[in-house]
């Protein structure tokens, strides 16, 4: 090939990268627009919550299904009382909390022993979905409703499915260890199964960011946004994920995500599938994409639903290593759950799923990030070397930076309209500034965790890369 | 295109800055004025009180106050029991509260009338009952209807169990846990005609709900129908006269229930287990202690719990 052939090969993959980057970037954010819309119309339409659980209780006190709480806990010692009697103390008419104690090494066991009066008791698994050895049961003197199972160490998914096979209530509700639930939690979460007919098997519920609140005995006592701009940006990320995009798939019966932080299953359903995958970082997708294969299978009518409310709050990431080690793991298991059911893509037989919520999540983890990436390079290069002309450019920062921000602070109105959590007018204001400045950084950022995942995905990395937390404390 | 991109995103980004920057002052103003608010609240809130107690007090019956009072009323009714409660809602007629609700559970958007609905229910009286047997007649929504159903069942004032059922197209519909509501409210008055329209032919989902409520009516004249339906061919009908029966809580239904920790269908012998369980027949002990060796663990689950529970010293 001569120089100049060269050259225009250059040229043509300059280009090419380019327009190839702006397209996928323009589809992403036209889908973003899209769901922005469906959420507005669902949250102006759909009944306006109940301000007082009080009412809620009234209404479903003889009604409400049996639950079971999973709470896995792995060396939990300092919180794991505090965080277990505020789950006993949830407003729910009939739930019981299994707490699933996965092989620590600290003193999380013997805690619990001590402070609510547990005893070994014999009881027989309904399932045995674990792969490691339960070491013993446990059941509370003082407490009914609490069963302590200990066993060998096996990460969450395993812990969990230890947890399902022990519950006899007709629904679970799947937690993290660090989740807040608000004390009308589960009733809020519960409420679609009031007029359910048999076809809802899961429902989800919005998810914000505890950093800065103040907690006090494993509650929340006072909302507060965070002091760090870190987390003061998946502040504006959860919002924008709830908020909207989880309404909006939910509304279009193509919710395929619940987060492992709180989701409330079918238990029957979920022996039936064998819980969740132990060879995979991101279960809590790959159950949910199961599921929906599970029952498109099967043929029979399903939902999964989701309650905009806010159920749960959750400890963000307060350093660069964390959100790294978190967004790698969220991408990577993004990435083996999409390989895993690749089956599914582009098949009728998979309805929406198959033909649009799968294929969506193939655009904005599988697609998207390299491109987006490789946009903020090639753009700019083609820019200065006159190959790509300035409008075009112009285009690519407007959809990146700008529109991007405007979906941002469209998702900040929605939530200032309809669920009004965030404290004060100077937060919101701070957190609307949060919405610019995420642009800016700390989304290119993310994008660059993401290939971190990716490579984790190709080198089939199975460890799990842990968030430090930081405690709850007032900021 | 590129060119019309970037105007595109510029107006949007212009727009949702506006809408947000106006959310904001629309925060600070309501901020500034929280303690005005709470205490124009607080007001409304003592006023009703004393006037519940026959005291005079203040009544201040202009729009502005309208929010305030209505919202203080709602609190308040789910507080105050007996001649009190009776007081506040004559109160609220008196105030013209009530018929701004009222006019609302009729028109305006489907968020309005089921605000107005669930507020219906929490003042209760014969006014607002007619309006919600009027909603559960004819609202054109379905989700309003079952809602006005429900409250009037939690009011103890629903329609007779035909006119129920025609108003709310139940026959034919798969019923969910609100219908189940509103057949346990039914029940005590009307046990016989849930028994009639039970024994008629209509889907197994319908009759296990019918029977399931007859647990609710306490009426031991209805044991010898649950007796019948214990031999169903259909599961949830089986399933249902034990949720029933230990509802019930009378012995005649032992001999039954125990039949059932034989049945064929893992789920019913399970049922029957706590079942028997929950009405303590000891008798049932030997063969829910043979049941831990049943070829389905769900059973051998309850029969190992029941066992246990049996077994438990009985708190003197």
């Amino acid at each position: 090939m001569t120089g100049g052939g060269l050259q225009a090969f250059g040229i043509w993959l300059i280009l090419a990268l380019a327009w190839t980057s702006f397209g996928v970037i323009l589809i992403r954010n036209g889908i973003a627009l899209l769901q922005l819309l469906i959420a507005t119309y669902v949250f102006i339409t759909r009944e306006r919550p109940s301000e007082r659980a009080q009412a809620l209780w009234t209404r479903q006190a003889d009604l409400a299904p049996g639950i079971a709480v999973i709470a896995p806990a792995f060396n939990e010692e300092l919180w794991i009382v505090e965080s277990v009697r505020a789950l006993l103390a949830l407003e729910y008419p009939s739930h019981e909390v299994i707490v699933v104690n996965d092989g620590s090494t600290d003193a999380t066991l013997e805690r619990l022993i001590q402070n609510f009066a547990l005893v070994a008791v014999e009881r027989h698994q309904v399932a045995e979905l674990q792969h490691t050895r339960i070491l013993g049961v446990y059941a509370s003197m003082t407490f009914r409703n609490l069963m302590v199972i200990d066993k060998e160490n096996g990460r969450k998914a395993d812990a969990v499915n230890a947890g399902i096979g022990f519950a006899h209530t007709p629904l679970v509700c799947v937690i993290d260890s660090d989740s807040i639930i608000e004390p009308d939690g589960l009733l809020r979460a519960t409420e679609p199964f009031m007029t359910d007919d048999g076809s809802l098997i899961a429902v989800g519920g919005a998810i914000r960011v505890v950093n800065g609140c103040d907690v006090k005995g494993g509650s929340l006592r006072r909302i507060a946004i965070p002091r760090r701009m870190l987390p003061r940006f998946q502040v504006v990320e959860y919002l924008r994920a709830f908020l909207t995009a989880r309404v909006a798939n939910a509304h279009l019966g193509s919710l395929l995500l619940i987060s492992g932080a709180f989701g409330i299953f079918k238990r029957s359903l979920l022996v039936e599938i064998g819980g969740y995958r132990h060879d995979t970082v991101g279960e809590d997708f790959e159950l949910v994409v199961r599921l929906h294969r599970h029952m498109r299978d099967r043929g029979e009518p399903y939902r999964i639903g989701f309650v905009p409310e806010i159920v749960c709050w959750t400890e963000a990431p307060e350093t660069l290593l964390g959100l790294r080690n978190q967004r790698a793991r969220w991408e990577q298991g993004a990435l083996e759950t999409l390989w895993r059911h690749r089956a599914i893509l582009l098949r009728p037989k998979y309805g929406r799923i198959g033909l649009f919520a799968l294929p969506h999540f193939v655009v904005e983890d599988v697609i998207g990030p390299p491109l987006e990436l490789i946009g903020y390079l090639v753009i700019p290069a083609a820019y200065i070397t006159g190959v790509l002309a300035p409008d075009v450019a112009l285009a690519f920062l407007a959809l990146t930076c700008l529109f991007g921000t405007a979906l941002s602070i469209g998702t900040l109105a929605l939530e200032e309209t309809q669920l009004k959590r965030t404290p004060t007018a100077a937060d919101l204001l701070r957190i609307g500034i949060a919405a610019v400045l995420e642009n800016f950084g700390y989304r290119q950022a993310n994008l660059l965790f993401r290939l971190v995942g990716m490579k984790r995905y190709l080198r089939s990395e199975t460890g799990w890369s842990a968030v430090p937390r930081v405690g709850l404390a007032p900021e | 295109m590129a060119v019309a991109i970037n105007q595109f995103c510029a107006i949007f980004a212009a727009a949702m800055a506006i809408i947000l920057g106006l959310l904001i002052l629309r925060r600070l103003r309501a901020e500034r004025s929280q303690s005005e608010r709470a205490e124009v609240e607080r007001r409304v809130t003592r006023s009703y009180l004393r006037r519940i107690n026959n005291l005079s007090a203040p009544n201040d019956t202009s729009k502005s106050y309208r929010a305030a009072r209505l919202d203080a009323v709602s609190h308040l009714s789910q507080l105050v029991r007996g001649s009190e409660r009776d007081r506040l809602l004559s109160l609220i007629e008196a105030d013209g509260l009530l018929d701004a609700v009222i006019a609302s559970a009729t028109r305006g958007s489907f968020k309005r009338r089921m605000t107005a609905v669930h507020l219906l229910e929490q003042f209760g009286g014969d006014r607002c009952v007619e309006t919600l047997t009027d909603v559960m007649a004819s609202e054109t929504t379905g989700e309003v209807r079952i809602t006005a159903a429900a409250a009037l069942a939690r009011l103890g004032r629903l329609p007779p169990p035909f006119q129920t059922i025609s108003f709310l197209e139940m026959q034919g519909k798969t019923p969910n846990l609100l219908h189940l509501t509103l057949f346990r409210s039914l029940a005590v008055d009307h046990a016989d005609v849930l028994r009639e329209i039970a024994q008629q032919n209509t889907s197994p989902a319908f009759r296990s709900l019918l029977i399931e409520a007859l647990g609710w009516c306490k009426d031991a004249d209805m044991l010898p129908a649950l007796a019948a339906w214990s031999k169903s061919p259909h599961v949830a009908e089986r399933c249902a006269t034990l949720k029933a029966a230990a509802h019930i809580g009378h012995p005649a239904v032992a001999p039954w229930v125990h039949a059932l920790l034989a049945d064929a269908d893992p789920d019913v012998r399970a049922l029957a287990i706590e079942t028997a369980s929950s009405l303590g027949l000891r008798k049932s002990l030997p063969a829910i202690r043979a049941m831990m060796s049943d070829p389905s663990r769900w059973v051998r689950v309850h029969a190992q719990k029941a066992s246990l529970g049996f077994a438990a010293p009985v708190a003197a």
